[in-house]
This record gives C-alpha cells, sequence and structure tokens, in this order.
C-alpha cells in the first residue's frame, strides 16, 4: 500500500469537495480457471477543490478517472477512503441529499436520457424523485437557462441533436441546484462547433451558479481551457497536480511531459511528437508497487520501481517522483 | 506529368430512405497525388466516411452512386461495372477503420486474418504469407510477431490492435491507404506512436494516404493537403500552411476558431461557436448548405452553381463572398 497523497496544494480556502484516500479494488479473473488477481483502479487518491473553481482531471483510459468520478458521485463505494462535499461527509448522508449537493454529467447523453421519456419530464425528474414543487415550470425554467428551447419540453430524446441532449442532461443535473458537478467527458462524443457551445455554457453556468467543478476529458486543450487546476493520473493514483497554464507549459512528472507532449496543436509545421517505440501497454497487472509509471519511464531507475514515489511539493504545484532533478536537467 | 494516385470527380451518394432519398454526397471531388497525405476533415455527417467507403466500395446495398470521374492511377472507372473498382480492394487500396475491434474477426487467429488477402490475391504458401506476416508485424511495432501470429484479438491491447490492423492493410502493398479516424479511440500517447507507424511506412512504401479525421490536430501534424467536407461536398481544400493560415471559407474559419488551443486561446473565455446546425440532406440542398449559419450569407448564396475560386499556391474554396481571393494567396 502507498502513502496517503495528502501533499498540501495551495487550497487556502475550505474545499468545496474533498476526496481523501480513496481505494477501490477490483478482483480480476483473467481467463475461465485462472485464478483472480486484485485490480487497483484507484490506489490512494485525494483531490481537493476549492469553491466556485474547476478542477480537471486527465489521464489515460485504464487510469481510474471514471471509478474514481463514480466514488465522488456516491454511485460506487470505495472500499476505503471518504468524500466530503461543504465538510459533511458524503457516504453518511441519505441519498436525497447527496443529489443536492454532487451531481454528474456523462459522456454519451444517449445512454443517460431514457428514450421513451419526454424531455420536460427527464429535466424535472430529480424534482419529482427527490422532493420539489412547481416540477413543469422549474423544468421549463432549467431548460431555458441551458438554451434548450421550451417548445422541445414535449419532445423525445430522439428528436434532438446531441448538444440538445447534452443540454438536457446539465439541465437535469442542475436541476437540484447542487454545489458541485462532475463532468466526464462532456464534449467528446460532440463535433467541435456543438462542443464550443457545450464548453461554453458550462463556463457560463460555472460562474453564475458559483459551480464548483471536476472536469475529467482525455482532450487536453479542452482541460486547460475550462479548468483552474488540472491532476494528472496514471494507474490509479494522481502524478501531478497544478494550476493549468503551469502543467500545460512546464509539466514536471514524466508521464505529465508525455501526455503534454503527445498533444497534437492544430498549427502545421510542428514535427509528430516523438514517442519511446515498444514501450509496454499501461497494464495495471504489471504495475510496480513503487512508482507505478517506472517501467514506461525514460528516466527510471531500478529502485524507483521498488518504493512508492515522494512528493515534491512546490508553490502552487505537487508531483510525485523518485528523480526530479533527472527530469528536469 | 504523371496522373494523381486518385481523382474523383462529382461523386454524388443517394441512399433511399422512408422519408425520401438522403442526398448524402453531392458531387464531392478528391484528387490524391501518390506519396502524399490528403487529410479530410468535418463534422459528423458531413460525408467523409461515406467518400471513404465509396471508395473501398463498401456502400449500402441500396445506396446509388454516380461519378464523373473515379479514378486510381489514371484509369477511369466512372461507369464501369462495380466489380472492376473492388478488384482493386485489399491490393492497390486497403482501409484502416476507426475501430479495431469491429474490423478483427474474434474467432479466428491473427495469422489468418493477416494472411488471407496475402493467400487469395498473391496465391502464397501458408509459410511464406506468414514470413510476410511477421515482417510487417514487427515494421509496426509488435514484438515478438512470430509468436504472436497465433494469438487471438483480445489477446492485444487497444493500440496493437490498430497496429495490427495497419499492418494487415498494408501487408499486400497498396498504393493507397485509406484511414478514417484511426486513432480517434486511443489514447494521444499511442495516437502518436499510430501516426508515427503511418508516416514512416508511408515514406517506405511510397504510399498515398487518405486520412478520415475531424481532429484538425491530426490533420495538421502528418496531411500535405486538406479537405474540408460540409453536407456532402468539399467546400474548401489547399495545402496544409496555407489552409490552416488563412482558412478561406466561412465554415473553415468558425471551425478552427471554435477549438480551444493551448496558449492561443483564453483560458475561460468564452469559444466561438458556429451557431445552428448542418442542415438535413433529404431532399437535397440547393445553393451554399451553410448559408444558414453563416454571419456573411446573403441571396446570392441560395442558387446552384456556387462559384469556384482556385487559389494561386493550390486548393479551392466555394463561396459567394467576393473578396474571397485577399483571403489566401
Amino acid at each position: 500500500m502507498t502513502a496517503p497523497q495528502t501533499a498540501q496544494v495551495t487550497a487556502h480556502r475550505q474545499p468545496m469537495i474533498h476526496l481523501r484516500d480513496l481505494r477501490k479494488t477490483y478482483s480480476v479473473r483473467q481467463g475461465m480457471f485462472g485464478k483472480p488477481k486484485e485490480l487497483h483502479a484507484v490506489d490512494g487518491l485525494s483531490l481537493e477543490v476549492p469553491e466556485g473553481t474547476t478542477l480537471g482531471l486527465v489521464g489515460e483510459s485504464g487510469c481510474g478517472k471514471s471509478t474514481a468520478m463514480s466514488m465522488a458521485v456516491g454511485l460506487l463505494r470505495p472500499d476505503s477512503g471518504s468524500v466530503s462535499i461543504g465538510g459533511r461527509d458524503l457516504y453518511a448522508l441519505p441519498v436525497a441529499e447527496r443529489v443536492r449537493l454532487i451531481q454528474p454529467v456523462f459522456q454519451n447523453p444517449r445512454a443517460a436520457l431514457n428514450p421513451v421519456r419526454r424531455i420536460g419530464d427527464l429535466v424535472g425528474q430529480p424534482l419529482r424523485l427527490h422532493g420539489g414543487d412547481d416540477i413543469a415550470r422549474r423544468a421549463r425554467e432549467m431548460m431555458d437557462r441551458v438554451g434548450l428551447p421550451t417548445r422541445l419540453f414535449d419532445a423525445y430524446p430522439g428528436e434532438l441533436s446531441g448538444g440538445q441532449r447534452q443540454r438536457a442532461a446539465i439541465a437535469r443535473a442542475l436541476i437540484l441546484e447542487p454545489r458541485v458537478l462532475v463532468c466526464d467527458e462532456p464534449s467528446s462524443a460532440l463535433d467541435v462547433s456543438v462542443q464550443a457551445q457545450v464548453l461554453n455554457l458550462l463556463l457560463e453556468l460555472k460562474r453564475d451558479m458559483q459551480l464548483t467543478m471536476i472536469f475529467v476529458s482525455h482532450n487536453l486543450a479542452v482541460v486547460e481551457h475550462v479548468s483552474d487546476r488540472v491532476a494528472v493520473m496514471y494507474l490509479g493514483r494522481k502524478v501531478e497536480e497544478a494550476p493549468a497554464p503551469a502543467l500545460f507549459k512546464t509539466p514536471r512528472h514524466p508521464y505529465s511531459r508525455m501526455l503534454v507532449g503527445a498533444t497534437l496543436v492544430p498549427e502545421p509545421g510542428h514535427p509528430l511528437p516523438v514517442q519511446p517505440k515498444g514501450q509496454p501497454p499501461a497494464d495495471p497487472f504489471l504495475a510496480p508497487m513503487g512508482c507505478r509509471f517506472a517501467p514506461r519511464c525514460a528516466f527510471a531507475q531500478a529502485s524507483c520501481a521498488e518504493r512508492p514515489a515522494p512528493a515534491i511539493t512546490e508553490p502552487a504545484r505537487s508531483f510525485w517522483c523518485h528523480r526530479p532533478e533527472a527530469v528536469t536537467a | 506529368m504523371t496522373a494523381p494516385l486518385l481523382e474523383i470527380d462529382d461523386l454524388h451518394v443517394t441512399i433511399p430512405t422512408d422519408r425520401g432519398d438522403l442526398h448524402a454526397l453531392r458531387g464531392a471531388g478528391l484528387r490524391l497525388e501518390a506519396g502524399k497525405t490528403l487529410c479530410l476533415v468535418g463534422e459528423s455527417g458531413c460525408g467523409k466516411s461515406l467518400t471513404a467507403m465509396s471508395l473501398m466500395g463498401l456502400l449500402p446495398r441500396k445506396a446509388r452512386q454516380t461519378a464523373g470521374r473515379f479514378a486510381l492511377m489514371g484509369t477511369d472507372y466512372a461507369g464501369k461495372a462495380p466489380k472492376a473498382w473492388a478488384g482493386l480492394r485489399g491490393r492497390d487500396m486497403a482501409m484502416v477503420f476507426q475501430d479495431p475491434n469491429q474490423s478483427l474477426n474474434p474467432t479466428m487467429t491473427v495469422g489468418v486474418q493477416m494472411t488471407e488477402a496475402l493467400r487469395h490475391f498473391e496465391k502464397l504458401s501458408k509459410a511464406q504469407a506468414e514470413d510476410r506476416a511477421i515482417a510487417m508485424l514487427d515494421r509496426v511495432g509488435i514484438a515478438d510477431p512470430r509468436s504472436r501470429l497465433g494469438q487471438y484479438p483480445h489477446q492485444f491491447s487497444g493500440g496493437q490492435r490498430q497496429r495490427l490492423m495497419i499492418a494487415s492493410a498494408l501487408i499486400g502493398r497498396p498504393k493507397l491507404l485509406i484511414a478514417d479516424e484511426p486513432t480517434t479511440a486511443l489514447d494521444v500517447t499511442i495516437q502518436a506512436q499510430i501516426l508515427q507507424v503511418i508516416a514512416e511506412l508511408q515514406d517506405e512504401l511510397g504510399l498515398g494516404l487518405l486520412l478520415i479525421t475531424h481532429d484538425l490536430g491530426v490533420a495538421a501534424a502528418i496531411a500535405d493537403e486538406v479537405a474540408v467536407m460540409y453536407a456532402g461536398r468539399v467546400i474548401e481544400t489547399g495545402p496544409v500552411a496555407q489552409l490552416f493560415a488563412a482558412p478561406a471559407h466561412p465554415y473553415t474559419q468558425g471551425l478552427m476558431a471554435a477549438i480551444p488551443v493551448p496558449g492561443r486561446t483564453r483560458p475561460g473565455s468564452p469559444l466561438p461557436a458556429i451557431p445552428g446546425r448542418v442542415p438535413g440532406l433529404i431532399g437535397g440542398v440547393t445553393g451554399c448548405a451553410f448559408r444558414d449559419r453563416c454571419a456573411l450569407a446573403g441571396d446570392v448564396c441560395a442558387s446552384d452553381p456556387l462559384p469556384r475560386h482556385a487559389f494561386a499556391t493550390g486548393g479551392f474554396v466555394e463561396c459567394t463572398r467576393p473578396s474571397l481571393s485577399e483571403t489566401r494567396p
């Protein structure tokens, strides 16, 4: 087990949402007769997000982003660790109170919206389930708020465009006026012109409703655009956290550097980023108990894989690495 | 001057639906020189993938297709029996799709799938074909290729499966590779590796590459020429540097402005989204299909045919704006 990643980051304000040392281990059987193995999907993750700010969460598929976010919204119980929102322990609260604190918006609004229910019903559904009056009026107001024409109140999800469906999902998430919104790849399934509309809407809502957001995406340019701070995950652990501009300009952890370096900018004339060849895939079963990135790291020494990496704390930034001097040199 | 590798002109594809005929391609045209890369960009439903399907002879059975010119290496197949064109598939041209999981047969070993076309076209023995497959797997960066030939697709990771697809497509040494969003389903670090492999093989084999993508970053990184599609037509083309430096069509301009670019877009600022949505193509469209979303549109935009302005540095734009010639040399 690793030491919890509790290095203090510049959260002077009380965090609105605080994930403390979350762990989730799955038992996975490989093959029909294989012995079950432990998969540490989330391995001691801590995150703090101050009120009214957005934390971007990036990392490759399988790094545990979505598992961590399922635990943050209370859809999945961690093996250990806690989630508190506004100082209250999320798991100790009844569902009816939880849903007023934190709500998710998922990548695929087609899957998130019941196709046989009308948009107005879907948007008003949380009020109906968790108590509230004047449901139809409030649903219309919220549709208007997210830029959905109220004439679509009686439409079915199938009649809406992808962007409109995502607006409906956002309206439903916000109708209980939660304090925290968790967006898991909210614009990834959308075309760029529509993606811009949805990102603009989220930025506007965050400002107007003083929302605290966690924004998960594999699109680093989008994350930089919407986030105040960014955390980078690798195989269940946080490897770096920094203000968004600093993370993209001067990533310090070798994995952050690899991610940022591999991002293609829409400007011709840059050579293709050179990636080390023949590197092993990020196989969670092969990950060492020490620094989990060590097998892919150009700077790693044998000892890196043996012990968890120590926290390197700088003003406004933390990262976890055995050999920071070698990386920066 | 030798004939271009691929020359498509005035390609129309109509798909009958319950609600009328869907004019999915409305006179699309492409031109690709041997050994070069043409990126076809545009949003969902613009006809990029359908163009690829038409090239591969994989259109739905009920689709109707006509073309002014449909030529590979100087031989025009327009009006000839589809069978003549289909004979080129797998030999002179090959295709890589977005989702390798849907292209690989899960119940056949990788070796059998890779050598199938080779044994069919080149009448090689099993051993000869396997040697070619091993060399190709090695070339795309799969370690220990001989033992992996006997494995099944699920034993490969996502990035490896896409490498497999590329190896299978190129094993018959085609002149033209059509790749439809080959890296969209992959993480950015893997994307960079795959693009690198494609670029290297392209140099080695003198391969013409038609790459379909919605990601302008990918286009900027590897294209020689870019063609922008909207609602079934190519509305602007040009050399990658000129097209990115001075996009001439209002849609191309809108597309480029709508994506956040680290270091260029101010974080948190509203992105200039393109208002409205793509028109439905059932029953066809007259005039400029973009005019309802275009801030510069006037009455002239409603009539056919639209003027086409050719640029001195190559490429063209299809737009009624008279000041166009000044936007790009």
